[in-house]
């Protein structure tokens, strides 16, 4: 009896594979998503983590893609484990940017520069702003935050870990987990790119 | 002559606005509807052959805006086209940068980055059309277009030091990790000037899982070096220097026996390439 169930079950197979090759292939090879950029890299002597905290408003008191048009993203940049190098980032020369997955770039702004209409919070955008420094271990690596200016209102609009952008009549939405950040800094004093994706999250806490 | 008074271009201009009538009335016949699309995507594949790139652009993101996906013929053409416009912005980030990004002075620079962000947003979608597009006729062809796009974003992303998507890419492609079928595959699809990164990341995967493999790769990867900017001699000494030292067997010509060099490209005695060198264990 087994015997039978299983002859009976090859011959389904074999059938149904035939009826299968009589039709179009229906496969579709390569279509399996590229691996996202990822928001935690180690390259070289560089590690380097970068999040937009969803819920920033717990730290800030506002929301800064609305109230100061810039878009928060916490930092944290320290020696990669096992490296042995001097590394020294100043962000007024590490020209920030944020790129977008249809080419946009949007540049960083200094914290200085940006206002509120909230006195704690621009105090709070100052106090936890990435400052120059040379870099820690990895181990010892704290987050700071670095923010992206949005210009003017009407153009970019951040909302629940999306960016939109305004082109014409179109608007064109992507998670902010398509976005990549890219950065300078020195490698024992000679100048180095250093590129990591993003991860929209929640948790934000003052440091 | 420009292609833009072509009478291609004329033509798939009025084939495009028959292919969004189509889209929006009633149902074509199938055949009219396909030789209307495969003539837009002809214009496409000219524009990108002639070198107007920022045409093909253009021309691919009304086609994507207008066209009906929903279908396995539209997929298929809307694949295509997404195919051609991440080409497009391919060869804009090597030869005609107009995306820009700000330096550390704040001036606003020519971006091939940019260019490869907006690449890799049109591979996405095309391989996101891939399954719906499997069952229209000549949609086997669009295989080896969609692992070109997949080759060239693991390149972006090893140029870029993305290790985790490089290495999560590279450990998902077993087909990859022998140097003879890669090397084959890179040959064989327009990858010219992202061989070596190729390579390199391969190496970087293989040194310590297979050595033998991993000197291969490193010697494609030097010996591609030159036709590659960007490419720095750093990295070309990093790949010597395991070569000659740090791997755990040493490599010799099979003719005459002569320990690789791996500044030069072959033996100097009897012209073996490099790349056939035979390892033994490091005494």
């Amino acid at each position: 009896m087994k015997l039978y169930v299983s002859l009976f079950a090859s011959l389904a197979l074999a059938l149904g594979g035939a009826c299968r090759s009589a039709e179009r292939s229906t496969a579709a090879p390569f279509a399996a998503p590229f691996p996202a950029m990822a928001a935690e890299n180690a390259d070289g002597a560089v590690a380097v983590e970068a999040r937009h905290y969803t819920d920033h408003k717990r730290v800030f008191g506002v929301d800064l893609p609305r109230e100061a048009r810039v878009l928060p993203v916490a930092l944290k940049l320290g020696l990669a484990p096992g490296a042995s190098h001097s590394l020294r980032f100043d962000p007024a020369r590490a020209a920030l940017r944020l790129y977008l997955p249809d080419g946009t770039v949007v540049a960083s702004k200094p914290a200085a520069a940006i206002q509120t209409q909230f006195k704690r919070a621009n105090e709070r955008i100052v106090a936890t702003a990435l400052d120059a420094r040379v870099l820690a271990p990895w181990s010892a690596a704290r987050e700071a935050n670095v923010y992206f200016d949005l210009g003017e209102a009407g153009e970019l609009f951040v909302k629940r870990g999306e960016i939109s952008r305004r082109v014409g009549e179109e608007v064109r939405t992507f998670g902010l987990e398509q976005a990549l950040i890219g950065f300078e800094l020195e490698v024992d004093g000679a100048p180095r790119s250093v590129f990591v994706g993003l991860a929209p999250t929640n948790g934000a806490r003052y440091p | 002559m420009s292609l833009k008074h072509s009478p291609r271009a004329r033509l798939s201009a009025a084939a495009l606005a028959a292919v969004s009538l189509i889209a929006c009335s009633a149902p074509a016949p199938r055949a009219e509807r396909a030789a209307l699309l495969d003539e837009e995507v002809a214009a496409l594949r000219d524009a990108n052959a002639a070198g107007e790139f920022v045409r093909a652009v253009e021309q691919a993101e009304r086609f994507l805006a207008q066209t009906d996906r929903s279908d396995a013929l539209g997929a298929r053409a809307s694949l295509q086209a997404a195919l051609e416009a991440g080409q497009a912005h391919a060869r804009l980030a090597v030869t005609a940068p107009y995306l820009r990004e700000p330096d550390a002075d704040g001036v606003w620079q020519l971006s091939p980055i940019a260019h490869r962000m907006a690449m890799a947003r049109y591979y996405s979608l095309a391989r996101s059309l891939a399954r719906r597009a499997a069952t229209a006729e000549g949609a086997e062809e669009l295989s080896e277009a969609l692992r070109g796009a997949d080759l060239a974003e693991f390149a972006f992303h090893a140029q870029l030091g993305l290790e985790p998507s490089c290495r999560a890419y590279v450990q998902r492609e077993s087909e990859l990790h022998d140097p003879r079928v890669a090397a084959e595959l890179f040959q064989r699809l327009p990858l010219a000037g992202l061989r070596p990164w190729l390579y390199a990341e391969l190496f970087d995967y293989q040194r310590a899982r297979d050595e033998r493999a991993a000197y291969r790769f490193a010697i494609m990867a030097i010996d591609e070096a030159p036709s590659a900017s960007g490419f720095n001699a750093q990295r070309v000494a990093q790949l010597e220097r395991w070569i000659t030292s740090e791997c755990s067997l040493e490599f010799h010509c099979p003719q005459c026996d002569l320990a690789v060099n791996p500044g030069l490209r072959a033996c100097p005695n009897d012209r073996t390439p490099n790349v056939e060198f035979v390892g033994r264990k490091r005494l």
